[in-house]
Parts: structure tokens; sequence; C-alpha cells
């Protein structure tokens, strides 16, 4: 079993009146795939967006390695570690490779180098093309090969296959395997659950806010769920 | 009286030959009018951007006040600087009354409020899936600030372009807390009122050339960019 790294908990979110996500928990290991499923406004993008320390949370817990902080304490870590891919990827003016080195500008310690991302993704053929021009399966190519140049600890990807045709989804499951295999971890909210059978470890039910199907506790190993409200900070 | 012909022969002989007076009024317009636009820019960048990005209280109203202010009377602007510069003024102290520095300090003003209400246009048009790629892909916020500006640049310029055909025009500001001092704080559109008062039309109308030429060059370079905008997003 791959070793824990994160673990959310009592992860609740309100817009205005309204409570989108309530005391949700979710757990992302090194190499582990998460399939996070559920209806249209059940609160995924938010939740991806709160994991990936883009969107402040009304409240959330958040404990790496053995030191458990309230998430605000967290945030500069969580955006350190992990990466959010939008739905519609967003690509900036200029080139592929204008796009590709704003990564590496941005990420100097990167260890893949500009021709390795290009060979990665099989990008040769676009590299010179204006970025905004290309098709969504390019777009998303694009922005995995970004990914992999960041090479963050786990990549956040909100409904990475939507308005895809089948050869781009093809693709696109090639290259997350590529980086599952390098031991990324990786959460996607899909509404093509059965896309990624192959891939997934583990299913999560985003529901009315509440996140289910969680595996058991037990299972997590150094979490004492039970009693984690009462660890003081660093135990 | 001159007739317009003559009036119009000697103003362009004025131009062409490079008459001394005419082009000293010229060079004091444009390096008023550069300096008051380049010390505006930075913080008016950084008040349109925060408006853009952040909630905060009297958010709503801080804007309605920059919309509101992009079409204060030149001469308000200049009569409310005269009143704290003058030497019984709280800044009279300064010594700065009919100076290039009040009539710097009266662009300023009038620039101020056209670039933050444009670029606040510019920041708010340009999709938040920008800022939050380039914080995603591990950009700092000051990195990620700069990426938004490049993404922004059209509408940047439009309303640099537009904060600078306000200024160098206006003559109330420039009249009131320059002096019309000869060689010194006369501007071009205060040479012309002075000119015109004194019956030399040849002068006024060689001013009046520039400021047309100006304002037919910015003009053309909005076009330009306009249409290089619309063809980046048709691609």
């Amino acid at each position: 079993m791959s070793r824990f790294r994160y673990a959310f908990y009592g992860i609740t979110h309100r817009y205005r009146s309204r409570t989108v996500i309530s005391e949700a928990r979710i757990t992302v290991r090194d190499g582990q795939f998460t399939l996070l499923v559920g209806d249209n406004g059940a609160g995924k993008t938010t939740l991806l967006k709160i994991m990936a320390g883009l969107l402040r949370p009304s409240q959330a817990d958040l404990l790496i390695g053995e030191t458990q902080r309230p998430w605000k304490q967290w945030r500069k870590r969580l955006m350190e570690d992990f990466m959010y891919l939008h739905q519609q990827p967003y690509l900036f003016d200029g080139s592929v490779e204008r796009n590709l080195r704003y990564t590496l500008r941005v990420n100097p310690q990167s260890c893949h180098s500009l021709e390795q991302a290009i060979e990665w993704a099989d990008l040769g053929s676009i590299i010179d093309q204006p970025a905004k021009s290309l098709s969504g399966g390019e777009k998303q190519r694009v922005a995995i090969a970004r990914a992999f140049l960041r090479d963050p600890r786990v990549i956040l990807l909100d409904e990475p296959t939507a308005n895809l045709d089948q050869a781009s989804k093809r693709r696109m499951l090639e290259l997350l395997e590529k980086l599952k295999g390098g031991g990324m971890g990786i959460v996607i909210a899909s509404h093509d659950p059965d896309l990624f059978l192959s891939l997934q470890d583990e299913r999560l039910q985003l529901s009315r806010g509440r996140l289910t199907n969680l595996q058991p506790r037990e299972k997590i190993e150094g979490v004492d769920w039970i009693n984690h409200r009462r660890r003081s900070p660093g135990a | 009286m001159q007739s317009l012909t003559d009036a119009l022969l000697d103003a362009l002989k004025l131009l062409l030959t490079g008459d001394a007076a005419t082009w000293t009024i010229i060079g004091i317009s444009f390096r008023v009018s550069t300096l008051a636009i380049l010390a505006a820019v930075p913080p008016a960048l950084l008040t349109a951007f925060a408006l853009a990005h952040f909630r905060f209280p009297g958010r709503k109203l801080l804007i309605s006040i920059f919309s509101a202010l992009m079409s204060v009377p030149a001469v308000v602007v200049g009569l409310t600087l005269f009143v704290l510069l003058s030497r019984h003024g709280p800044l009279g102290d300064w010594r700065l009354l009919f100076t290039q520095s009040a009539m710097v300090m009266g662009q300023f003003l009038l620039s101020f409020p056209i670039l933050v209400s444009m670029a606040l246009a510019a920041f708010q048009a340009v999709d938040q899936r920008a800022w939050e790629t380039a914080r995603t892909l591990g950009a700092d916020p000051m990195q990620a600030f700069f990426t938004l500006l490049h993404e922004v640049r059209f509408g940047l310029m439009t309303a640099l372009l537009a904060g600078f055909g306000r200024i160098i025009a206006e003559v109330g500001a420039s009249m009131m807390l320059g002096g019309n001092i000869l060689n010194y704080t006369r501007n071009i559109p205060t040479a012309i009122a002075l000119e015109t008062s004194k019956g030399n039309f040849a002068q006024g109308i060689a001013l009046g050339i520039v400021l047309v030429l100006l304002a037919f060059l910015l003009n053309a370079f909005l076009h330009a960019l306009d249409h290089r905008r619309s063809a980046l997003e048709a691609t």
C-alpha cells in the first residue's frame, strides 16, 4: 500500500447562506488515483480548488505527514504540492512552447526539460501553434504537459475528458497512467467514471455537499481519525 | 488679423522649420504628460487589480467613485490642487505652485481614475482561470500579477493611451497649476489659449495641428491594437 501523505478533514464551505460542502474528508497518497463523482453543482470543483489552495474554505483542517494544522496554515504547502487543472484548461497567449517555457520559468527547479515534455506529451507537431487556437484535446495535452514539467505531488483534474472525442480521451488516459506510474497522486472529478476504471484506486461520491464512500478510516495509517481533533499540532 | 490660409501656412512653417519657441512648448507638454502618466500607471494598475481581485466592504463604492472621477472637469482638479499648493494651503511649504511638478500632480490626478477604471475593465474581462492557472503552475503572487498584465496588455495599452490623450490636451489644470510661464510651464493647450487671445493664430494652429495629429495617431494605434486583439481571439 502506498504511503499516506495528505488527509483533509472537516472541509466545510459556505457560499452566502448555502453550504456547498459539509464536513468532507479526503486523503491523497503518492501514486493513488482517486475518482470523484457527483452531479453538476455537487461541489466537486469547489472541493478540488480548496485542496489546491486556490479557494479558502469556511473551515478545514489538514494533516500532512504527522503535522495537523488548519487549512490556512498549510495553504502555501498546498500550492506547492498540489496542482489544479480546469475543466477547460487556460493556456496563456502565445505558442504552446511559450506555455511550457512559462512553467519552467516559474519552476526553475523542475527536473524535466522542455524537450522531455514535448516528447512525453507528443506535442512536437503543435509546439509552434498559438495555444488558444488548439482543439480541446490538444489543450488538455498541453495542460498535462505543464503538469509534467511542474511535477507536483498531487494533480487535481476537473472533468478532464469533458467534450473530448474518443481518441483524445484515450491519449488523456495514457498520460494520466504515466503520471500515476511516476508516483504522482491524482484526483479526478468526472462524469465519465467508467473511463477510469482501470486506473482508479478509490471512488468518492459528492452529493449535496457530503462526501461518501470513503474507504474505511482504519486503513489510513498513522491517522487517529476518532481522536484527531484532540491531537496537539505537530504531534 | 491674419487670414485663415496665411495662419495655416505660417503654422506649418513654424512646425517644419523647427521653430524653437513652438517646439519648446511641444517638448514641455510631452515631458509633463509622460511623467504624469508614468507616475500614475503603477498605482493605478495595483488599484485596479485589487478592485478586480479582492472582495471587501466599500469596493463597489470605490469603483463608482473612480468611474465618476473620469469625467471630473480638469479645472476643478486644478482648483483643488491650487488651494492645497498655494502659499497658505496645507501643502504650501512644498512651494510647488507654478512649477512643472504641480502640473504633473494635476495630470496625475486627471489620468488616475481613467487608468483605474479602464484597467479594472480589462482585469475583469480576463478569465479568472488565468490567475488560478498561473498560481497553480507555481507562480508566486507577483509573478502571477505580471502574467495577468501580459494577458490583458491590449486593454491596459488602451487605458494608457486614453489617459495620455486626456491629459496632453487638458488646459484647466495646467493653466492654474503651471501659470503658463514661457519656456517652463507653457504647454500646448495653455499656449493655444494664450496665443489665440493675442490674435497670434499661427502658433496656436501649429500647436493645434500637433494635438490633432496626436489624436489621430493614438486612435490609429488603438485601432491597430483592437484589430490585433480580435485576430488573437479569433484564433
